[in-house]
Protein backbone atom coordinates (compact mmCIF):
# COMPACT_ATOMS: atom_id res chain seq x y z
CA UNK A 1 0.00 0.00 0.00
CA UNK A 2 2.30 2.98 -1.48
CA UNK A 3 1.54 5.88 0.46
CA UNK A 4 0.03 8.75 -1.42
CA UNK A 5 -0.78 12.23 -0.72
CA UNK A 6 -4.41 10.82 0.89
CA UNK A 7 -2.50 9.13 3.22
CA UNK A 8 -0.37 12.32 4.24
CA UNK A 9 -3.87 14.21 4.72
CA UNK A 10 -4.63 11.53 7.05
CA UNK A 11 -1.85 11.67 8.95
CA UNK A 12 -1.97 15.48 9.29
CA UNK A 13 -5.40 15.24 10.06
CA UNK A 14 -5.35 12.88 12.94
CA UNK A 15 -2.27 14.65 14.33
CA UNK A 16 -4.07 18.32 14.09
CA UNK A 17 -7.01 16.49 15.49
CA UNK A 18 -4.87 14.77 18.45
CA UNK A 19 -3.40 18.26 19.27
CA UNK A 20 -7.13 19.60 19.48
CA UNK A 21 -8.01 17.36 21.86
CA UNK A 22 -5.34 17.84 24.11
CA UNK A 23 -6.43 21.19 24.15
CA UNK A 24 -10.16 20.53 24.94
CA UNK A 25 -9.48 17.54 27.17
CA UNK A 26 -7.00 19.65 29.82
CA UNK A 27 -8.28 22.57 31.95
CA UNK A 28 -5.54 24.25 33.14
CA UNK A 29 -3.42 26.19 30.87
CA UNK A 30 0.04 24.46 31.36
CA UNK A 31 -1.01 21.28 30.21
CA UNK A 32 -2.89 22.86 27.58
CA UNK A 33 -0.12 23.79 25.96
CA UNK A 34 0.54 20.63 24.67
CA UNK A 35 -1.64 21.03 21.93
CA UNK A 36 0.94 22.96 20.19
CA UNK A 37 3.19 20.31 19.04
CA UNK A 38 0.57 18.38 17.88
CA UNK A 39 -0.59 21.02 15.79
CA UNK A 40 2.22 22.41 14.38
CA UNK A 41 3.15 18.61 13.41
CA UNK A 42 -0.19 17.85 11.43
CA UNK A 43 0.57 21.62 9.83
CA UNK A 44 3.34 20.51 9.00
CA UNK A 45 3.02 16.93 7.33
CA UNK A 46 0.26 18.33 5.13
CA UNK A 47 2.26 21.42 3.74
CA UNK A 48 4.72 18.70 3.07
CA UNK A 49 2.77 15.78 1.40
CA UNK A 50 1.17 18.93 -0.66
CA UNK A 51 5.05 19.28 -2.20
CA UNK A 52 5.92 15.60 -1.94
CA UNK A 53 3.01 14.13 -4.34
CA UNK A 54 2.10 17.64 -6.61
CA UNK A 55 2.08 17.47 -9.88
CA UNK A 56 4.63 19.24 -11.93
CA UNK A 57 3.92 23.18 -12.93
CA UNK A 58 4.51 24.37 -9.40
CA UNK A 59 7.34 25.45 -6.92
CA UNK A 60 8.69 22.66 -5.86
CA UNK A 61 9.87 24.18 -2.58
CA UNK A 62 7.46 25.58 -1.59
CA UNK A 63 5.38 23.30 0.43
CA UNK A 64 8.54 22.51 2.55
CA UNK A 65 8.96 26.19 3.05
CA UNK A 66 5.59 26.32 4.43
CA UNK A 67 6.17 23.28 6.81
CA UNK A 68 9.85 24.82 8.08
CA UNK A 69 7.40 27.89 8.98
CA UNK A 70 4.84 25.87 10.61
CA UNK A 71 7.46 24.09 12.82
CA UNK A 72 9.19 27.83 13.97
CA UNK A 73 5.63 29.15 14.51
CA UNK A 74 5.27 26.16 16.61
CA UNK A 75 7.94 26.58 18.98
CA UNK A 76 7.83 30.36 19.06
CA UNK A 77 4.10 29.63 20.33
CA UNK A 78 5.68 27.03 23.13
CA UNK A 79 8.09 29.34 24.01
CA UNK A 80 5.51 32.10 24.44
CA UNK A 81 2.79 29.88 25.77
CA UNK A 82 5.79 28.32 28.44
CA UNK A 83 6.99 31.59 29.70
CA UNK A 84 3.07 32.46 30.27
CA UNK A 85 2.62 29.60 32.47
CA UNK A 86 5.21 29.94 34.31
CA UNK A 87 5.03 33.75 35.06
CA UNK A 88 1.37 33.15 35.86
CA UNK A 89 2.66 30.42 38.31
CA UNK A 90 5.14 32.59 39.94
CA UNK A 91 2.33 35.24 40.96
CA UNK B 1 7.68 5.64 -3.52
CA UNK B 2 10.34 3.01 -2.40
CA UNK B 3 9.16 0.23 0.04
CA UNK B 4 12.14 1.06 2.84
CA UNK B 5 10.00 4.72 2.92
CA UNK B 6 7.20 3.33 2.54
CA UNK B 7 7.34 1.27 5.70
CA UNK B 8 9.27 4.33 7.43
CA UNK B 9 6.07 6.45 6.39
CA UNK B 10 3.95 4.27 8.16
CA UNK B 11 5.86 3.29 11.24
CA UNK B 12 6.69 6.79 11.90
CA UNK B 13 3.34 7.92 11.33
CA UNK B 14 1.82 5.79 13.82
CA UNK B 15 4.86 6.61 16.11
CA UNK B 16 3.17 10.08 16.08
CA UNK B 17 -0.16 9.71 15.97
CA UNK B 18 0.28 7.45 19.10
CA UNK B 19 2.25 9.76 20.85
CA UNK B 20 -0.27 12.42 19.97
CA UNK B 21 -2.78 11.04 21.93
CA UNK B 22 -0.44 10.00 24.69
CA UNK B 23 0.09 13.77 25.27
CA UNK B 24 -3.27 14.64 24.84
CA UNK B 25 -5.10 11.96 27.04
CA UNK B 26 -2.23 11.04 29.51
CA UNK B 27 -2.59 13.08 33.21
CA UNK B 28 1.11 12.09 34.04
CA UNK B 29 3.58 15.13 33.15
CA UNK B 30 6.61 12.44 32.28
CA UNK B 31 4.11 10.55 30.04
CA UNK B 32 2.84 14.12 28.70
CA UNK B 33 6.36 14.66 27.46
CA UNK B 34 7.01 11.05 26.38
CA UNK B 35 4.22 10.97 23.90
CA UNK B 36 5.18 14.97 22.99
CA UNK B 37 8.57 13.69 21.83
CA UNK B 38 7.11 10.81 19.92
CA UNK B 39 5.04 13.28 17.98
CA UNK B 40 8.37 14.99 17.23
CA UNK B 41 10.13 11.97 16.44
CA UNK B 42 7.48 10.64 13.99
CA UNK B 43 6.57 13.86 12.46
CA UNK B 44 10.44 14.13 11.55
CA UNK B 45 10.21 10.58 10.17
CA UNK B 46 7.14 10.83 8.12
CA UNK B 47 9.08 14.00 6.37
CA UNK B 48 11.90 12.28 6.00
CA UNK B 49 10.26 9.92 3.85
CA UNK B 50 8.99 12.38 2.04
CA UNK B 51 12.26 12.79 0.93
CA UNK B 52 12.60 16.26 2.54
CA UNK B 53 15.61 15.59 4.49
CA UNK B 54 16.31 19.40 5.75
CA UNK B 55 12.41 19.92 7.02
CA UNK B 56 12.60 16.74 9.09
CA UNK B 57 15.98 18.02 10.26
CA UNK B 58 13.88 21.24 11.05
CA UNK B 59 11.12 19.65 12.20
CA UNK B 60 12.81 17.54 15.11
CA UNK B 61 14.87 20.38 16.40
CA UNK B 62 11.88 22.56 16.48
CA UNK B 63 8.78 19.84 17.86
CA UNK B 64 11.55 18.28 20.21
CA UNK B 65 12.40 21.26 21.46
CA UNK B 66 8.72 22.01 22.06
CA UNK B 67 7.99 18.93 23.91
CA UNK B 68 10.65 19.90 26.16
CA UNK B 69 9.23 23.37 26.76
CA UNK B 70 5.67 22.81 27.04
CA UNK B 71 5.96 18.75 28.47
CA UNK B 72 8.35 19.75 31.17
CA UNK B 73 6.46 22.44 32.49
CA UNK B 74 4.94 20.32 35.45
CA UNK B 75 8.55 19.88 36.69
CA UNK B 76 9.41 23.53 36.70
CA UNK B 77 6.82 24.56 39.27
CA UNK B 78 8.40 24.25 42.84
CA UNK B 79 10.88 26.27 41.37
CA UNK B 80 8.72 28.74 39.51
CA UNK B 81 9.17 31.81 42.38
CA UNK B 82 12.41 32.27 41.34
CA UNK B 83 12.52 34.74 39.21
CA UNK B 84 15.49 35.67 36.92
CA UNK B 85 17.29 39.00 37.02
CA UNK B 86 19.32 39.63 33.64
CA UNK B 87 20.79 36.54 31.81
CA UNK B 88 23.46 35.69 34.12
CA UNK B 89 21.08 34.80 37.21
CA UNK B 90 18.50 32.79 34.77
CA UNK B 91 18.24 29.26 34.88
CA UNK B 92 18.95 26.51 32.61
CA UNK B 93 15.38 26.36 31.03
CA UNK B 94 15.17 30.46 30.80
CA UNK B 95 18.81 30.16 28.68
CA UNK B 96 17.59 27.87 26.85
CA UNK B 97 14.64 29.86 25.70
CA UNK B 98 16.94 32.46 24.94
CA UNK B 99 19.08 30.68 22.83
CA UNK B 100 16.44 28.98 20.99
CA UNK B 101 14.70 32.35 20.45
CA UNK B 102 17.86 34.09 18.73
CA UNK B 103 18.64 30.28 16.92
CA UNK B 104 15.12 31.23 15.26
CA UNK B 105 15.56 34.78 14.64
CA UNK B 106 18.36 33.61 12.73
CA UNK B 107 16.93 31.02 10.78
CA UNK B 108 13.88 33.38 9.82
CA UNK B 109 16.40 35.79 8.42
CA UNK B 110 18.09 33.11 6.73
CA UNK B 111 14.76 31.51 5.04
CA UNK B 112 14.03 35.08 4.14
CA UNK B 113 16.65 36.12 2.59
CA UNK B 114 17.54 32.55 0.93
CA UNK B 115 14.44 31.23 0.07
CA UNK B 116 12.05 31.77 -2.57
CA UNK B 117 9.32 33.57 -0.51
CA UNK B 118 10.56 36.53 -2.28
CA UNK B 119 9.28 35.48 -5.63
CA UNK B 120 5.93 34.18 -4.46
CA UNK B 121 4.14 37.16 -6.38
CA UNK B 122 6.38 37.81 -9.13
CA UNK B 123 3.96 35.48 -11.02
CA UNK B 124 6.92 32.92 -11.62
CA UNK B 125 6.17 30.71 -8.41
CA UNK B 126 3.45 28.51 -8.27
CA UNK B 127 2.00 29.78 -5.51
CA UNK B 128 0.03 33.05 -5.57
CA UNK B 129 -2.93 35.25 -4.03
CA UNK B 130 -5.11 34.80 -7.05
CA UNK B 131 -4.21 30.91 -7.87
CA UNK B 132 -4.89 30.39 -4.07
CA UNK B 133 -8.34 31.82 -4.27
CA UNK B 134 -9.04 30.52 -7.46
CA UNK B 135 -8.40 26.60 -5.64
CA UNK B 136 -10.25 27.80 -2.44
CA UNK B 137 -13.47 29.81 -3.77
CA UNK B 138 -13.86 27.88 -7.47
CA UNK B 139 -12.11 24.46 -7.86
CA UNK B 140 -12.53 23.40 -4.61
CA UNK B 141 -15.36 25.81 -2.94
CA UNK B 142 -17.54 22.38 -1.72
CA UNK B 143 -14.57 20.94 0.19
CA UNK B 144 -13.33 24.08 1.99
CA UNK B 145 -16.72 24.66 3.18
CA UNK B 146 -16.84 21.01 4.20
CA UNK B 147 -13.98 21.84 6.51
CA UNK B 148 -15.19 25.29 8.00
CA UNK B 149 -18.29 23.37 8.83
CA UNK B 150 -16.28 20.93 10.50
CA UNK B 151 -13.73 23.27 12.33
CA UNK B 152 -17.29 25.12 13.58
CA UNK B 153 -18.75 22.29 14.82
CA UNK B 154 -15.40 20.97 16.37
CA UNK B 155 -15.16 24.47 18.34
CA UNK B 156 -18.47 24.40 19.38
CA UNK B 157 -18.69 20.74 20.76
CA UNK B 158 -15.65 21.86 22.40
CA UNK B 159 -16.94 25.05 24.13
CA UNK B 160 -19.95 23.23 25.66
CA UNK B 161 -17.91 20.59 26.92
CA UNK B 162 -15.23 22.78 28.76
CA UNK B 163 -18.33 24.95 29.71
CA UNK B 164 -20.13 22.04 31.18
CA UNK B 165 -16.74 21.01 33.35
CA UNK B 166 -16.58 24.62 34.57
Amino acid sequence: MTPSFAHALVVGAALLSGGALAGVWRRDGGSALAALPALSAGAAICMAGVTRFAGAGHSPETGQELAALVCFMGLAASILGAAWTRRRLAR
Amino acid sequence: MDLVLTIVFYAFAILAVVGALTAALSAIASRRLLGLVGVAVGTSGVLFSFSAWLVALLALVCLGASALLVGGGGQDRGTASARPGWLGEAGPVTLAGVAATASLFVLLVAAAAGGSFQNAGSGSAGVTASALGRVFFARDALAVDAVGAAVMIALAVGALARGRRS
